[in-house]
């Protein structure tokens, strides 16, 4: 072989592999908002939901490919490999928000909370008739924390102008407080079942 | 290659570092140990008494490097002994024949040999056996052939092997890579014939002889006890598919039992010397001294609980208690991540069996709240699981390595639970409320494997992560009849080597779950005579 040094290129192995982390979550934004807890062993995992549900799952893989062509000058190599771990970045962005957005339609499909707007076009009231289905926390100061409304980049532009005129709408703003107001009682009575009875 | 290792070991040994090895082989041939020095000194120059297939009896005076006449001289009345003073073990029949072996690492000289062979003659006339000389070149023969085809097979598994042999002995034992060595070449499927089985489990103890002695040098007691612990367990893991054959498994199992027992006591003894725990440069030892404190504290409540499972207790534990008492600040100090966790319990059930439950209790009730603060779901990183090692998380704390991306341990705890049962079995209602709501924030998590059996594997490929919610709201009754349940893996190591189990856990933090550390109270308790056994 051609002299080396394997140990200082484990080490920029390792470091190029977290810069690569770092890139899916650029292109997985949804997916990089979650927090992630390892598991050491084993091939599946349960846990219960809200509900009480037992729920049993296991892994997916998720896979970009990465080809070096090694006859090309190392500048050459370089730079097909900076695309292609682009594309792998991508690729693999791709297969971790899809599986985030069907295992939450799995999700709320089995607990039948799906709001369906029956082809209408959108309306600020569908959104708090939607959060009206669904848990929502509140912090310490009692302010909720609201989840996050993914839609098709067309129906924002198309609602983006009117939003301003809807926070100001009155009968909107009643709408609102009555869905907060409602919430915030469902999560006390959730909070308050955090005892220790009997 | 083994060749090498096997005689580079043998030049470097003392008598203690390869007398389990001599053990080992001789249980491989058949032979029962009835006596060894970790069942007290020596007996009338007898190290060891043996009894082979056959029913004849074997004595050994085990002695190291080359003996020359000035050598000779200084031993020869103690092999006087050994020859011509009966066996005195309660099991052996008074005055039975037996044949003496002097063993030695070295060689003997001509004129030695010479002394031997005229002593024999002597020695025959007057109706004794004669002495029988075991030296160098025999122990590595008997080594070699014993390990047959139980050896680390592909380069990669020597590797590792040789990595571990040479390793820094000072330093802790690299649990995740010994139990690599050790299930490189134990089989993993039940073996055909029983007598493989007693090969197997002698070769796997002999090779890890050559890695744990060079421990001894330096008395680096604690990675001696933790590679004692975790041969043992590997050794369980295949005796659990020959239950039926104990009599081929039990011994060498036993041996390793004595083997820890030995380093145990010799980590407790030091402990209790030592005035402040320090070791090595004490400009530097802030760092590690938290870590090394809990370590101790926990050994030292564990060995004190484990030495009441004989009739009477033994000694020194009064002395135990005051030194747990004097550095029980450590725990707080030290307390790393949930791979502590058995070492905090270990110390909190001995606390409580020597009667101060209020100190044990608020202990639990500390750590509860910092785990419940720590994993609340609105921190950022929480308490590392059991998976991670002190000296990992000392690496990751100064810049050596660094968690996984996004990596976080809020929401769930594999520990916890043992502690608010602990509370729950002593009825403190009161205390649980005011960290109740805290509490069910975080998840019990636990993990378990498909194969009962792999169990004994430090990682297992098969198997499920475990997580479930406390009730909400959850019932006093509800928790305290579950935290009294009796619902126990079926595993030999449970059922036959019950007082090992929480030494097991202290060196496995991640198989440890909450049905386990229930039975390690009961046990105790029972030791104790707190509770009758059923």
């Amino acid at each position: 072989m051609l002299p080396d040094y394997p140990e200082i290129k484990r080490k920029l192995q390792r470091g190029l592999g977290r810069r690569f982390e770092l890139l899916i979550d650029q292109k997985a934004p949804h997916v990089a908002r979650i927090r992630r807890i390892g598991q050491a062993e084993g091939d599946k995992f349960t846990f219960e939901d809200e509900e009480g549900t037992i729920v049993e799952k296991g892994f997916h893989r998720f896979e970009g490919r990465v080809e070096v062509p090694i006859k090309l000058p190392l500048v050459e190599i370089n730079k097909t490999v900076a695309k292609q771990i682009e594309q792998a970045a991508e690729t693999i962005a791709a297969q971790s928000e899809g599986l985030l957005f069907t295992a939450h339609k799995e999700a709320v499909e089995s607990v039948g909370n799906v709001f369906d707007a029956r082809g209408q076009q959108y309306n600020p009231l569908m959104m708090w008739d939607m959060i009206e289905k669904v848990h929502i926390d509140f912090d310490e100061n009692g302010r909720p924390e609201m989840g996050i409304v993914v839609m098709h980049p067309d129906t924002l532009a198309r609602i983006r102008p009117q939003i301003e005129k809807w926070e100001a709408d009155p009968v909107l703003k009643k709408r609102r407080a009555e869905v907060l107001a409602k919430k915030k009682e469902e999560w006390r009575d959730r909070e308050s079942n955090r005892t220790l009875v009997g | 290659m083994i060749e090498r290792v096997i005689e580079h070991w043998l030049a470097k040994v003392n008598e203690r570092g390869y007398e389990m090895a001599l053990c080992q082989a001789l249980t491989a041939q058949g032979h029962t140990i009835l006596r060894r020095p970790a069942h007290g000194g020596t007996e009338h120059g007898k190290d060891i008494v043996s009894r082979d297939r056959q029913n004849k009896y074997h004595c050994y005076q085990l002695k190291t490097g080359n003996l020359s006449k000035s050598e000779w001289r200084a031993i020869r009345d103690e092999v006087a002994e050994l020859v011509e003073v009966p066996i005195q073990e309660s099991n052996v029949p008074q005055n039975v024949a037996f044949t003496p072996h002097l063993v030695t690492n070295g060689t003997v000289t001509d004129p030695v040999s010479l002394e031997v062979k005229a002593r024999n003659g002597h020695w025959k006339r007057r109706g004794f056996r004669p002495l029988d000389l075991i030296l160098k070149d025999n122990l590595f023969r008997m080594f070699l052939d014993l390990q047959g085809k139980f050896l680390p097979s592909t380069p990669t598994d020597f590797e590792v092997f040789l990595r571990l042999y040479l390793g820094d002995k000072t330093a802790p034992l690299n649990r995740d890579e010994f139990c690599l060595f050790l299930s490189s070449f134990l089989p993993n499927k039940a073996l055909r014939r029983k007598a493989e089985l007693s090969r197997a489990l002698a070769a796997t103890a002999i090779l890890s002889s050559y890695i744990l002695t060079g421990y001894q040098e330096h008395g680096n007691h604690l990675a001696i006890a933790e590679g004692w612990m975790l041969v043992l367990a590997h050794m369980l893991r295949l005796a659990e598919q020959h239950q039926g054959s104990q009599a081929d498994w039990m011994q060498s199992v036993t041996l390793c039992r004595d083997a820890w027992e030995g380093a145990v006591r010799s980590l407790v003894d030091e402990a209790v010397r030592s005035p402040n725990w320090i070791e090595g440069d004490p400009m530097v030892d802030n760092s590690v001294h938290g870590i090394r404190s809990v370590l101790l504290l926990g050994y030292l409540s564990c060995d004190a609980i484990y030495n009441r499972r004989g009739e009477s207790p033994p000694g020194g534990e009064d002395n135990i208690l005051v030194k747990v008492k004097e550095n029980l600040n450590g725990l707080s100090r030290g307390y790393w991540g949930e791979s502590a966790s058995p070492f905090v319990f270990a110390v909190i059930l001995f606390l409580w069996l020597r009667g101060d439950e209020e100190l044990a209790v608020k202990i639990a009730a500390d750590l509860i709240g910092f785990i419940a603060r720590e994993n609340h779901p609105n921190r950022r990183l929480g308490v590392p699981s059991p998976y991670y090692e002190p000296s990992r998380l000392l690496a990751i704390q100064f810049g050596e390595d660094f968690f996984d991306h996004r990596q976080t341990f809020v929401g769930r705890s594999f520990t916890m639970q043992w502690f608010v049962e602990f509370v729950a079995r002593r009825g403190r209602k009161r205390l649980l409320k005011t960290l109740w709501a805290d509490i069910t924030h975080i998840t019990k998590a636990c993990f378990v494997p498909d194969e009962l059996r792999d169990f004994y594997f430090w990682s297992v490929k098969k198997g499920t992560e475990v997580a479930r919610q406390w009730g909400r709201p959850q019932r006093w009754e509800a928790l305290v009849e579950q935290s009294n349940l009796n619902d126990l893996p079926r595993l030999l190591l449970v059922e036959q080597f019950p007082d090992l189990v929480l030494p097991f856990l202290l060196v496995y933090p991640h198989r440890a779950t909450a049905e386990l550390m229930r039975f390690v109270e009961r046990r105790a308790s029972q030791n104790f005579g707190l509770i009758k056994a059923p």
